[in-house]
């Protein structure tokens, strides 16, 4: 069913003229868990100068992905199943419920089902297209609703294999945030 | 003899009047199945509260609603399909679903307000410094994980006042799951969603009109589609419900049981003339009951009328006796003057019984007695001074062949049975005993005419919707709107201390929504003028890489807030808050009541020790909802209980003065007392709790049972007549366990339980009645009674 809507939107490779999303998912789907370095930048038109972030990334599979923020002050984004859990540097906490938090969920779930490698729920959230080849891909992806339009215009995930390099976020007011990710040695 | 003709003419005159009087009447009487009708004209203000909210509390406006049986995406388009078209109905008061309204009215008025509703706002924060610190959290937001997310508010609202405002309204946000931002069942298998209905939730007409009105929104959301289906749960619902099914089950048992009281009389009397002026004592005497209740009450409730569809088991009896015992070549006068003593008795010690109710607190209660005793007093009248003048003049009726040789076979070997009649009522007796207080029900919930099945579904429901369980209440009283606010106030900080000991997980409270017009003021005197806060926040961004005009959003609206005019709650109309506002800030008598529902209670007692050693909470009272309304159903029990104690010495003294015989009284009411006994043991044996209308039951069953024993009791003047009387005894009882027994089968469990426990000690009662009845040799001399 996926693959038939995506034979419309995935523009055929070059490389492999098979190769496409299921492909490409089909390997994320056989990582049990990963960890990883990034660094973030973020443009926002109310400051004058960028802002520079950096921490660590884990994720296990199904559904537990944590951010966490080290540089400038150490920050918590912790996600299990639907409970979003915000840690501020002064150890306040705050829970959501992510599908209750529309915007927040956009930015999650575009991670979080990538790294699981779950095409259903990834074509249930974003209208997808995906190029490049297996080594290097790029794949957009924009929200469905409408909600979640007026804030995320999209979101580019790039990288190789089943390895995300780069996240990057374009907002619907012109601000944007750029993830470059290295893959912990760990 | 034209004396009588003419007495009897007004007689008929009289009747027919009295039957239009009536029938007007009735039909203009409302009938209600709310329960709070069975609820106290109470005493006390805290229970004259729990009754307001049972009444009319926000939670009797709630309609649950689940959409299932269908893929899950389909769903949520339905939720949201659904909740589009009930928005905005004058019905409906606030639909939620999940979707984030937060562009909608309830979002507006935090925005737009948020200087006069955050407790944030303080002098404090917004010099130099507070903005400073407020500036740098916003840098440190706009970095965190969510940043992107909650930026959009920070030019207008640099120091976040919207998000304490949402953080608190949130609460700890243990909301339903939801789907596609629409709320779905843990299992995902139903979208959920919550009405608030305009109407109160004892205003039945209007919450069947909102219930259609749903039906009907759902029906067009679905039109497309197949096959997913509506379930509704809540109190509207419920009643809504359950005045159909009364209706239906007083209607469907009325109709059987007439059927069936109508074949067995056609059976002995052989002539429809008989059968339908047996049937007329009891008729009119219904319908003189409803009337009465409709006079005394306003309107009758449809427990009242299930129960006195029954009555037609005792009220025919009369006609049963008169006629059964009226031999060929006697006129009925003749046997009318020889049967009034007892019946008159009879019906006295039932007017004793009943009359014992009039006093009760429930006005449900009352209305049972009312009716009760109005239904027997006509029915009787009637069968005195109507039926005769209708009579053929040489009416009589066949012996009972077929019947009097076995009853009168039955009658005499009964007494042989009393030794085991004693010993099974003592074993009942220690039975009851061994279950002590346990065999009465002592929830309030006992009274609930709400099938088991609902109910589950109902609790399924609610854990779903994560709905706040009303359990635990501060409350606080004052003059006026603005004191009680004020008081609600004056709590917050206790309550802040009990949630940050983990006593609570959290509370509400009306001041949230709207403070009272000192704190507003205080709020509006804290933020500065134009010039100083411009000249602060050009301070305050020192050092920070914020554009210089990046907050002038922030000045304009500050300043709008500093010189608007307070809140009211009018201010809330046309939001959803309005409804939460109202259902926690009420009018009691001459003042007004503040609730703050305390979500999270882990530990009742440890918090109601804090409080109450607590200067603070002062005047403000701890309502634990369930307990209140439980302990106040105890009371109602107990007082129910001391009537029926009451009534039951009552019927004793009375019988005692008319019979004026100890052994006479003796044999009258130890059948009585048996049965009461063996029908309590047998009913709680079957896995029963008894409530408040098996009590009155049990009442009926010593009314209709003093009859029985009273003409057993009775000296006949020849063995004929004592077998027409055996047998009249005996069709009279049929009569009453069929009227009784159509109930047993009602899907309602209090008519339910009413049913059975009057079929089943009615008919021990005859038999009892029989067992213990002295054998009198037909023509002895005893003494008569007047």
């Amino acid at each position: 069913m996926a693959a038939l809507l995506l034979s419309g939107i995935a523009l055929p490779a070059p490389a492999a003229e098979s190769w496409g999303l299921e492909d490409l998912f089909a390997g994320f789907a056989k990582i049990p868990s990963s960890n990883a370095r990034f660094t973030e930048t973020r443009e926002i038109g109310m400051l004058t100068a960028p802002l520079e972030s950096s921490g660590t990334l884990s994720y296990r599979r199904p559904d537990f992905l944590e951010k966490r923020t080290l540089q400038p002050q150490p920050e918590g984004l912790r996600l299990e199943g639907d409970r979003l859990t915000l840690t501020q540097a002064d150890g306040a906490s705050r829970t959501l419920s992510v599908s209750a938090m529309p915007e927040i969920q956009t930015y999650v779930e575009s991670i979080r089902a990538t790294l699981r490698g779950d095409v259903p729920s990834i074509m249930r959230f974003y209208e997808v297209a995906l190029e490049g080849a297996p080594q290097d891909w790029r794949m957009q992806l924009t929200p469905r609703a409408e909600e979640a339009r007026k804030i995320v215009q999209h979101i580019v995930i790039a990288g190789g294999d089943t390895t995300i390099h780069r996240i990057e976020v374009l907002q619907a007011d012109g601000d944007r945030s750029v993830m470059t990710i290295q893959p912990d040695p760990a | 003899m034209t004396a009588a003709v003419r007495r009897g003419g007004w007689a008929i005159a009289l009747w027919l009047a009295g039957l239009i009087a009536c029938g007007l009447l009735v039909e203009r009487t409302p009938v209600t199945a709310d329960l709070s009708a069975f609820l106290p004209r109470s005493p006390s203000a805290t229970q004259q509260l729990l009754v307001d909210q049972l009444r009319d509390g926000v939670v009797s406006r709630l309609i649950l609603i689940a959409i299932e049986g269908d893929e899950p995406d389909h769903l949520t388009g339905v939720s949201r399909d659904l909740a589009a078209r009930l928005r905005g109905n004058p019905l409906i008061a606030a639909v939620e679903n999940g979707e984030r309204t937060g562009r909608g009215a309830d979002g507006a008025y935090l925005w737009t307000n948020r200087y006069l509703l955050s407790p944030g706002v303080t002098a404090d924060r917004f010099t130099v410094d507070g903005l400073h610190e407020a500036l740098q959290n916003d840098l440190r937001l706009l970095q965190s994980p969510a940043g992107m997310a909650l930026k959009q508010a920070l030019p207008a609202d640099p120091t976040a006042e919207i998000l304490r405002l949402t953080d608190r309204m949130l609460g700890d946000s243990t909301g339903p799951a939801s789907r596609d931002g629409v709320w779905v069942s843990s299992d995902g298998a139903r979208a959920l969603l919550l009405v608030q209905t305009t109407a109160p939730g004892f205003d039945m007409d209007a919450q069947q009109k909102t219930l259609d009105l749903i039906r009907g929104a759902f029906d067009e959301a679905e039109a497309t589609t197949g096959p997913a289906r509506l379930v509704m749960t809540g109190p509207a619902v419920f009643s809504v419900q359950t005045r159909d099914r009364i209706e239906a089950d007083a209607t469907r048992s009325s109709i059987i049981a007439t059927l069936l009281v109508a074949g067995v009389l056609l059976l002995v009397y052989r002539s429809i003339r008989a059968l339908a002026l047996s049937l007329l004592p009891a008729a009119t005497g219904a319908l003189a009951g409803v009337a009465a209740v409709g006079l005394g009450f306003g309107t009758v409730h449809g427990i009242t009328l299930g129960f006195g569809v029954t009555l037609l088991g005792e009220s025919v009896d009369y006609a049963i006796y008169l006629f059964t015992q009226t031999q060929p070549g006697s006129p009925a006068r003749r046997t009318l003057l020889r049967i009034w003593p007892t019946l008159l008795l009879g019906v006295a010690t039932s007017v004793v019984g009943f009359g014992t109710m009039l006093f009760s607190s429930f006005s449900g209660l009352a209305q049972l007695g009312l009716f009760s005793i109005t239904g027997l007093v006509v029915a009787l009248a009637v069968t005195r001074w109507v039926l005769p003048v209708l009579l053929p003049q040489d009416y009589s009726t066949e012996r009972p062949a077929r019947l009097a040789p076995l009853l009168t076979a039955l009658t005499r070997a009964a007494p042989a049975l009393r030794l085991p009649l004693a010993a099974v009522t003592l074993l009942s007796l220690a039975w009851l005993a061994y279950q002590g207080p346990t065999v009465w029900s002592a929830e309030l919930s006992s009274l609930s005419p709400i099938s088991e099945a609902d109910q589950r579904l109902d609790e399924t429901l609610r854990r779903d919707l994560g709905a706040p369980d009303a359990g635990h209440l501060l409350v606080t009283s004052a003059p006026t709107v603005d004191e009680a606010l004020a008081a609600a106030e004056r709590l917050s900080a206790p309550l802040e201390a009990l949630a940050r000991d983990h006593l609570i997980a959290g509370y509400d409270s009306p001041a949230l929504v709207l403070p009272s017009q000192a704190t507003q003021r205080a709020r509006q005197a804290a933020l500065p003028l134009p010039d100083q806060l411009r000249a602060a926040l050009t301070q305050a961004l020192q050092g920070l890489p914020f554009r210089p005009d990046a907050f002038a959003p922030f000045l304009a609206d500050a300043e709008k807030a500093r010189t608007q005019p307070l809140l009211t709650p009018a201010s809330l109309d046309g939001t959803s808050l309005k409804l939460k506002f109202d259902s926690l800030l009420v009018r009691t008598g001459t003042g007004w009541t503040a609730m703050l529902p305390l979500r999270g209670v882990t530990d009742p007692q440890a918090l109601s020790i804090r409080l109450a050693g607590d200067a603070a909470t002062k005047g403000a009272v701890l309502l634990n909802l369930k307990d209140e309304s439980d302990s106040l159903y105890r009371t109602y029990r107990q007082e129910a209980l001391t009537l029926a104690v009451l009534g039951a010495i009552a019927i004793t003294v009375l019988l005692a003065a008319a019979l004026r015989s100890v052994r006479s009284l003796v044999a009258a009411v130890m059948p009585l007392a048996a049965a009461v006994v063996i029908t309590m043991a047998l009913l709680t044996a079957l896995g029963q709790t008894l409530t408040i209308f098996h009590l009155v039951g049990l009442l009926l069953v010593v009314g209709v049972g003093s009859n029985y024993s009273l003409l057993f009791e009775r000296p006949e003047p020849s063995v004929a007549l004592r077998e027409r009387t055996v047998a009249s005894v005996a069709i009279a009882n049929l009569c009453t366990v069929i009227g009784f027994g159509t109930l047993a089968f009602s899907a309602i469990p209090v008519l339910h339980g009413i049913g059975m426990t009057v079929a089943v000690g009615a008919f021990l009662s005859l038999a009892f009645a029989a067992m213990l009845s002295r054998q009198q040799p037909a023509g002895a001399e005893a003494p008569s009674h007047g």
